[in-house]
């Protein structure tokens, strides 16, 4: 290969001559290479082994840190969300019902995928309250949304 | 079948985290000395600009911008893995150099804590500083190296008796590569070769654990 920015010295060329050549020679010539100087191969190809291994897994091990992190911060946020559900069906249908008066472009939705509002049944309220707990709807306690 | 949103069908295929293990487990015991003999011969070649960073760096760090999103694409199709690697080496022991030659010095990136989990070029750890003067031990070193024009003598010397490499020598000392090598020699492309793997040898038997640094 060719190319480099800083001038080349004569021994530079000799080193380049001779990277050129072990970039593309045959493999069973560079196990020659090894054995007619002396080198064990098979530890010299363990050890590069080891160091690409290694590389692989400290990449593969950032990659599950971060996937479990990122997780960790999602079931955070949608556990505190979801603690300003209400707990019993007739307080879920108020805070709802709340929400809903404060924000009647969600209403419209709401009532485009269910219809009526009234024919909402627990499950629906339910679900619905943890959809808009995770966009942030519920932040303040069922208490506050009651009380819009 | 449908291509997946945003893949070019005409585009080569960019090589997935399985790709990369299969190859991992595919490479050969020559694969690995090609790959190892090619990262002693860089670190060597760009000699104090590698900052005490070795083979294993060289290697690690060509590695990891294959796996690190955005630095480096491999395409399987037109490379295999140690070639890819090989130009990866290439590509960064000469950014090193670089630095080098500027007089900087750029801290060992696989020797720092890692804060990026996508490890981008932009968000990497990585610092510059001025490049020091050698340590007492390294100098020390220096002074008992031989002189570059002594040692490139050394080498011819051991090419004395063998005239087509004396030659392939004198044709690399000049900046030549080896088809100019060839033509201006009117040699075909097996005698060349033949005299490059003789270089080789000698070389690696006169210097087992690689050339030394010279002052």
């Amino acid at each position: 290969m060719s190319g480099e920015q800083y001038p080349p010295r004569p021994l530079d060329g000799i080193l380049d001559g001779l990277a050129d050549s072990i970039a593309v020679e045959l493999a069973a010539e560079l196990l020659e290479d090894a054995r007619s100087a002396g080198q064990d191969s098979a530890t010299i190809a363990k050890n590069v082994t080891n160091t690409l291994q290694t590389a692989l897994r400290q990449f593969e091990q950032r990659k599950l840190e971060a996937a479990r992190e990122a997780c960790r911060l999602h079931a955070a946020s949608r556990s505190n969300s979801w603690d300003h559900i209400a707990l019993t069906p007739e307080e879920r249908k108020r805070q709802l019902s709340g929400i809903l008066e404060n924000n009647p472009e969600i209403g419209a939705v709401l009532t485009t995928q269910h219809r009526e509002f009234e024919t909402l049944s627990d499950s629906d309220v339910e679900s619905a309250l943890e959809d808009l707990a995770e966009l942030g709807f519920l932040d303040d306690s069922p208490e506050a949304s009651r009380d819009k | 079948m449908r291509e997946p949103p945003g893949q070019d069908p005409l585009q080569d295929h960019e090589a997935s985290l399985e790709d990369i293990r299969q190859a991992f487990r595919s490479l050969t015991e020559g694969d690995m000395l090609r790959l190892d003999a090619y990262a002693n011969n860089r670190i060597r070649r760009i000699g104090l600009s590698a900052s005490g960073r070795d083979a294993h760096h060289l290697l690690t760090e060509a590695m990891n911008s294959l796996l690190e999103t955005g630095r480096r694409h491999w395409y399987p199709d037109k490379v295999d893995l140690p070639g890819f690697l090989i130009g990866a080496m290439w590509s960064i022991s000469s950014n090193w150099a670089r630095k080098g030659a500027r007089g900087e010095v750029e801290i060992c990136e696989t020797d720092l804590i890692r804060v990026s989990d996508t490890g981008e070029d932009s968000a990497r750890s990585r610092r510059s500083a001025q490049s020091q003067d050698p340590s007492p031990e390294e100098q020390l070193l220096l002074n008992e190296a031989p002189t570059e024009e002594q040692l490139v003598e050394e080498i011819q010397n051991l090419f004395k008796d063998h005239l087509l490499a004396s030659l392939t020598i004198d044709g690399w000392k000049a900046g030549m590569k080896g088809p100019e090598i060839i033509e201006a020699l009117n040699i075909d492309d097996n005698e060349y070769r033949t005299a490059v793997r003789l270089i080789r040898r000698r070389i690696a038997t006169r210097w087992p654990t690689g050339m030394p640094y010279v002052r």
